[in-house]
């Protein structure tokens, strides 16, 4: 997956990850590899700066806490992150249903082209 | 090897003391529960902590992912920095051409003022002085010629000292990308070549400069060769940032 698409939509993803409950970044990294079944594999120390982000965005809000014995860094959505998920969503139904339309119809020229030679062949 | 890896990532991280920490403590969770899963998996602890810091990502890639873009101001403010020593580089370089053509076609070429200029008494004896010559004309003529070559060579030179400075600073703010920065080489290939067009007009005699001393052809089209050349430079690199259709 080229990196630079995966992180055109970083907040979106991250966004919808933490809209199933408050998590750390180690369960954030394992939740976005899983849902994507391994399709999304970046570099994990490379989330924390887009947490951070959101955080300093106002659509993220996160705390210590101790878990295992450990201090770790929880993050959950705001109400603000709620809203901006909801239009980064309904955005981006948007805009996959442009390139799923502009994809198919250059598909379908395509089919056509190969149809055309078939038949004059 | 955890800690080796936080050291470098603790020195190679430019933000405040306070986000550092912040970066470092949840690198060190992240890298603990990580060798937790890998020891789960039935690595060794070596293996699980290798294995940790490979996913976790290089520390060039983490401080890269950390860097705030800079501000507009800045990038700005350093290309015009760059542009700048470039320019009095290019400033001196032309000396170097008008002491060419000082050889080659004689003083009077770059030095050689239009018939009928006329000088001051002051810098007259001043000039006749310095080259020992019966006319204040043929003095102005050398001594045109002279500055045309020695102090646009110091400019050269303070160029230079302009450039370390900038390659330096870049180094220190890890700056990456061309000279120009976010300026468009469009832009300064523009200027370049606007400055060209001007100098040959000078140097036809088809626009005044009062402001300028007077002068042969070559004073100005020793200066019109490099500013030529650099928009040549600059056009080529718009070519190649062009999109390809």
């Amino acid at each position: 997956m080229d990196r630079d698409r995966l992180k055109g939509n970083m907040d979106l993803l991250l966004l919808s990850v933490l809209s199933a409950g408050p998590a750390h970044g180690y369960a954030i990294i394992a939740a976005l590899r899983d849902r994507s079944e391994g399709t999304f594999d970046l570099p994990e120390g490379t989330i924390y700066p887009a947490l951070h982000r959101l955080e300093s965005a106002g659509l993220l809000a996160s705390d210590w806490s101790t878990g295992s014995g450990r201090k770790r860094r929880v993050y959950a959505l705001t109400d603000l992150g709620v809203a901006a998920l909801a239009a980064e969503r309904s955005e981006w139904r948007r805009f996959a249903g442009a390139v799923r339309a502009v994809v198919a119809a250059e598909c379908n020229q395509w089919r056509r082209r190969v149809t055309l030679l078939g038949w004059s062949a | 090897m955890i800690e080796q890896y936080l050291s470098q990532l603790r020195a190679g991280l430019r933000t405040s003391s306070a986000e550092r920490e912040r970066i470092l403590a949840e690198a060190w969770d992240h890298l603990q529960e990580s060798i937790e899963a890998g020891r789960a998996a039935g690595l060794t602890e070596a293996e699980a902590q290798e294995a940790a810091i490979s996913a976790f990502g290089s520390v060039r890639a983490v401080v890269r992912a950390h860097r705030r873009p800079r501000s507009m101001l800045v990038r700005v403010a350093l290309a015009g920095w760059g542009l700048g020593g470039v320019t009095m580089v290019a400033i001196g370089a032309s000396g170097l051409v008008a002491a060419v053509f000082n050889r080659l076609a004689g003083p009077s070429f770059v030095g050689g003022a239009p018939a009928g200029t006329r000088f001051s008494d002051a810098h007259c004896k001043h000039w006749q002085a310095i080259w020992h010559v019966a006319t204040c004309s043929r003095a102005a003529m050398l001594e045109s010629s002279s500055d045309a070559v020695s102090l646009r060579l110091l400019a050269g030179i303070g160029g230079l000292l302009v450039l370390a400075g900038y390659l330096a600073a870049r180094r220190v703010t890890r700056t990456r990308g061309p000279l120009a920065g976010p300026v468009p080489p469009v832009l300064v290939a523009g200027c370049f070549g606007t400055v060209t067009v001007g100098l040959v007009l000078l140097a036809g005699r088809l626009v005044p400069a009062p402001l300028l001393p007077a002068a042969g052809p070559g004073w100005s089209l020793s200066g019109a060769l490099v500013t030529a050349a650099l928009t040549f430079r600059y056009v080529i690199v718009t070519r190649r940032t062009r999109a390809v259709r």
